[in-house]
């Protein structure tokens, strides 16, 4: 069974809860103010927000942010079908999430945000869904690293012809010649600083500016590599 | 026996050994550096280094970062006992800031760790001073963890605040209360002061560790 497409809220029974109250802060959001982009997605999604790249290049095409720290497929995939997008029309929903699902295979990640996708999909009919590919992590070469790549790749082929699906390579240029990461760009080798939000970022802005400008919508959208 | 005093590397539970590895560069960075304050702890002091706070005030007092996210408190003793502060220049200050994360123990264990950390630093740095600001709460509504939080901080006011129990591990620490005025009127945390009811926003860390800023400020006469 693909854990990943299974919905499920983070289980958080004796704790502060933290989890629910950010989704229904969420919802509410989505109800009070008018998006043109929703990010949705795990924790790069949510320190993105707190970077000067967000202030200088989202903020102003009117995002919102819904990036919750560890967030696996199924809780993204929870929170989509408990009322994060029902009450927004934005443009684009910018899609990134599956570096935390550590026990699941790269095809069952893989199908996982193909899911995430077809849900989004049920939800908004028009609504181009980018998705930015998956970033490599660690000091050194491991594992996971190893499985992100291998997401990429599938993503790559199975997201080419769904309509108004955009992947967009965002991995590249962040292991080093010598195997390693730098922490001037991820500074725990997971999360991005300044520098590395700018570099994995502007190619997502520069697709939203293309994506937000049109008056119709394009047919053949190059993707961005 | 009390998990929070036995000394533990973080687990790498992800696989990719990023903790190690962060480690590993603190240690090299205490060697060459020429900071004089040392910031250590979990994910909130981590954060801290990217808000406006630290990068307008507090990295003028040459300031260095080590914090981990999710660290608890047996993982910094671990830390400390194995090589991040063997630094090259001698600290004016270290502050410490660690508990949050450790979800599964009682208050007076995460007390007694924070205690053991500090008796570790002394032994390390002599008499440098400790500045421990105190937990915070935390979750958008009242909750055990904020009981925790609170019920630490309680311990950490009366061992190190109350003259009565003075003694050679409390000399030139100094605990200054940062968990006032987050919860509101109605008992909730905003998310204006903690994004995600945990981790601070950029003017949460203006309020919040405005305070520990004058603190140095104040010890070190700058
Ligand atoms: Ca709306």
């Amino acid at each position: 069974m693909n854990t990943c497409k299974l919905p499920a809220p983070v289980d958080d029974s004796d704790g502060d809860h933290r989890w629910m109250s950010i989704h229904k802060r969420f919802v509410s959001e989505s109800r009070e103010k008018d998006a043109d982009v929703v990010f949705v997605g795990d924790s790069i999604v949510q320190a993105l927000q707190h970077t000067e790249v967000w202030n200088e290049l989202f903020a102003p095409l009117h995002c919102l942010n819904f990036g919750i720290h560890r967030d696996k497929i199924e809780n993204v995939l929870w929170r989509i079908q408990n009322g994060e997008l029902d009450n927004v029309k934005p443009k684009v929903i910018v899609l990134h999430v599956g570096t935390n699902n550590h026990a699941n295979t790269p095809e069952e990640i893989t199908e996982g945000i193909l899911e995430i996708i077809s849900t989004i999909r049920e939800r908004h009919h028009d609504v181009y869904i980018v998705v930015p590919t998956l970033l490599p992590r660690g000091q050194h070469p491991n594992k996971l690293r190893e499985r992100m790549a291998q997401v990429n790749e599938l993503l790559k082929s199975k997201l080419v012809n769904l309509p108004k699906v955009e992947l967009v390579v965002i991995d590249k240029g962040f292991v080093q010649s010598d195997g390693t990461i730098s922490h001037h760009d991820m500074h725990d080798y997971l999360l991005l600083t300044n520098a590395g939000s700018r570099k994995a970022f502007e190619p997502v802005h520069e697709l939203l500016l293309q994506l937000l400008s049109e008056g119709e919508p394009e047919k053949d959208l190059t993707p961005s590599e | 026996m009390n998990p929070c005093v036995i000394p533990k590397l973080s687990e790498d539970y992800d696989g990719d050994e990023r903790k190690l590895s962060m480690h590993k560069r603190f240690v090299q960075q205490a060697r060459t550096c020429e900071s004089e304050i040392l910031f250590i702890g979990d994910s909130i002091i981590e954060q801290l280094q990217f808000s406006t706070l630290w990068l307008e005030k507090i990295s003028a007092l040459h300031c260095i970062n080590f914090g981990i996210g999710g660290d608890r408190v047996e993982n910094v003793l671990w830390r400390i006992q194995n090589g991040e502060l063997d630094f090259n220049v001698k600290l004016k200050a270290v502050v410490l800031f660690v508990g949050t994360n450790n979800t599964d123990c009682t208050p007076h264990e995460i007390f007694e760790g924070i205690l053991e950390i500090v008796k570790e630093i002394k032994q390390r740095l002599g008499n440098v001073f400790v500045i421990l600001p105190t937990l915070l709460p935390r979750g958008q509504y009242p909750n055990p963890y904020r009981e925790r939080n609170e019920h630490v901080n309680t311990f950490l006011i009366d061992k190190f605040c109350n003259e009565a129990n003075a003694d050679e591990h409390t000399q030139n620490v100094h605990v200054v209360e940062i968990h006032h005025n987050i919860v509101q009127n109605d008992q909730t945390i905003s998310h204006h002061i903690m994004h995600d009811y945990l981790h601070l926003t950029n003017s949460g860390y203006l309020k919040v560790f405005g305070p520990v800023y004058d603190k140095l400020c104040t010890l070190l006469n700058k």
